[in-house]
């Protein structure tokens, strides 16, 4: 069995959810660098996991919304699941890291207007805590055109405090076009990250 | 010849008037003024520290010297009300809570009242006594930056009835605007924000028991930094954190054969030729930082040449949690020239309970060396 080395973990994480996307440890500096242009400069490419025939789902979070943060102290069991797979824990603003709410994966409904892909719905089984859920949606479109960048959003915004759901939340721009498939990467508060591929209808 | 400092001399049967005796004590100030003004950049020398109080805060006793070279003095605490916060108009409306008000200490001449008693002061409203007072105020946030012109130097101290005073940053202090007190005082509250302190120039400090020390406290404070410059134990010079005894724990030390000990990581520049390596674990999409002293301008500019190995770090215990016998595959383990890891696992459940829907390629952190090689020019 291997040995889990113990030195402190950079963990690269969004600012909004405190989601986890990646790791890296130093053996000799453990505590640097802590900037996020050292360790993800280009953002980081978060890839879904993938069944034998099945597409991959990619997303790539730019660099400006995400942050470092040095875990040193996390519960072993925690520290052994984010080691074996980072993008299932979350960060808290203190360090400490923890193990995401499971289930209730959400739904992503897109809405067309005058053409154009401009709001979607988001959708959770139970309602969100007092406090309401903050949440962050990447998308990306699958399948660029040859020589083109991808097209790529990232919404952000909020279940309100006992509700399930949020509805028409504004896409900016509003400029995706029915028809394109894309990969999503859902982020909320507290859950775990779920990635999900659709093809935007008009 | 413009003569800006004069001295009083006498002669023997010479009539003294007080203008004679006055000259002595102004000569006596200004070359004490002159002396700490040009010897010792002002500020606290001593004490004036911040306390909250239930009224207001309090300064305690103290001395200092202000930017003309006066000495101050405050001799018993001193406090400031709550009610002189809102007297003084120190707020504004729309003042954010937590701002830090910095405090002043000026030093002002009083004259005192003439003797009523004495039949030479009948005709005249002159006093034989200036009391040497001080004015504790609270300005606005922003306001300890400016600075009074300084002095000619062959002036004497300011503060005198009718000229203006210099005030000195002691401390800060928050306002609570719900109780309507004052909510905090502080010398030190944030960083760049410290009461001004009076210091020295000196071009030459030297010790006379073999020893000498710079510390960050005015009284030894256990785990505070210090150097020391020495003459004993072959060391020369020792930075470290104090030990309750005085004594310092050295962190870095300098011995008289010009050997450099330090107790962390020397970071900074490497030297041409130098080799330096990291290890550690990394995970996909996450780019491999470079080692200490190695920036990615040198990188780039071609003064440092990176090798990364990437070495997949396989645990059956990253296997899906489904049951039977899980077969890691190695589908990615490599560092692109962004040293962007890529590292990825296809995880193949085995005989007897082989589904091959079940198989599932996933992200992984693998264990990774960096060398980075320093040009030799």
């Amino acid at each position: 069995m291997a040995t889990r080395p113990s030195k402190p973990l950079l963990l690269i994480s969004l600012k909004d959810t405190g989601h986890i996307l990646g790791l890296l440890s130093r053996e000799g500096d453990s505590t640097g660098p802590r900037d996020i242009g050292a360790l993800a400069p280009t953002g980081v490419k978060l890839r879904a996991p993938l069944k034998l025939g099945g597409t991959q789902a990619a997303v790539t979070v730019p660099a400006a919304i995400l942050e470092v943060k040095l875990l040193d102290s996390a519960n072993p069991l925690v520290r052994e699941q984010i080691i074996r797979c980072p993008a299932s824990g979350i960060v808290a603003s203190d360090g400490t890291a923890s193990n995401p709410v499971a289930g209730d994966k959400p739904t992503v409904t897109f809405h067309p207007h005058a053409g154009v892909i401009d709001t979607f719905d988001l959708a959770l089984t139970a309602p969100a805590p007092s406090k309401g859920l903050r949440f962050l949606l990447a998308i990306e479109e699958a399948a660029p055109v040859a020589n083109r960048a991808p097209e790529r959003r990232i919404v952000k915004g909020e279940i309100p405090a006992g509700t399930p759901s949020v509805l028409g939340v504004p896409i900016d721009p509003a400029s995706l076009q029915p028809g394109i498939d894309i990969h999503l990467a859902v982020f909320i508060e507290g859950r775990a990250l779920a990635f999900d591929s659709q093809t935007l209808l008009p | 010849m413009t003569v800006r400092v004069e001295r009083p001399t006498f002669y023997e049967q010479q009539i003294l008037g007080a203008a004679d005796l006055e000259a002595q004590v102004v000569y006596a100030r200004g070359a004490l003024a002159r002396h700490e003004r040009c010897q010792h950049s002002w500020g606290v020398v001593h004490g004036l520290e911040l306390t909250k109080t239930a009224e207001g805060f309090s300064v305690s006793p103290g001395l200092m010297v202000d930017g003309t070279g006066r000495q101050i003095v405050v001799s018993e605490a001193y406090t400031y009300r709550n009610q002189d916060f809102v007297d003084d108009g120190v707020l504004v409306q729309g003042d954010p809570e937590g701002q830090w008000y910095p405090v002043f200490v000026d030093g002002v001449d009083e004259l005192e009242r003439p003797s009523p008693f004495r039949s030479e002061q009948c005709a005249a409203q002159a006093t034989n006594r200036v009391a040497e007072n001080f004015i504790v105020s609270v300005g606005r946030p922003g306001s300890e930056l400016s600075e009074p012109s300084a002095p000619e130097v062959g002036d004497g101290p300011g503060g005198a009835d009718g000229s203006p005073s210099w005030p000195v940053l002691v401390g800060y202090v928050q306002w609570n605007g719900t109780a309507n007190a004052i909510k905090a005082a502080s010398a030190q509250p944030e960083e760049g924000k410290s009461a001004r302190y009076a210091g020295v120039y000196a071009d030459t400090v030297a010790a006379r028991g073999g020893s000498l020390t710079l510390r960050t406290r005015e009284t030894v404070q256990a785990g505070k930094p210090a150097l020391n410059v020495r003459e004993k134990d072959d060391s020369l010079l020792q930075v470290g954190k104090l030990l309750p005894n005085g004594s310092i724990d050295p962190l870095l030390t300098l011995n008289a054969s010009g050997d450099l000990t330090v107790t962390g990581k020397i970071k900074g520049m490497l030297a041409p030729g130098a080799i330096v390596s990291e290890s550690g674990l990394v995970s996909d999409g996450i780019t491999i930082a470079l080692p200490s002293g190695v920036t990615q301008k040198m990188v780039d500019d071609g003064k440092a040449e990176v090798k990364v190995i990437l070495s997949p770090r396989v645990d059956p215990r990253d296997a899906p949690t489904l049951p039977g016998f899980w077969y890691p595959n190695v589908r990615e383990c490599w560092v692109d020239p962004e040293r962007m890891a890529h590292c990825r696992v296809l995880w193949v459940q085995l005989p007897p309970l082989v589904d091959p829907a079940t198989a599932v390629e996933t992200a992984a952190t693998f264990s990774y060396l960096i060398v980075a090689s320093v040009r030799q020019d």
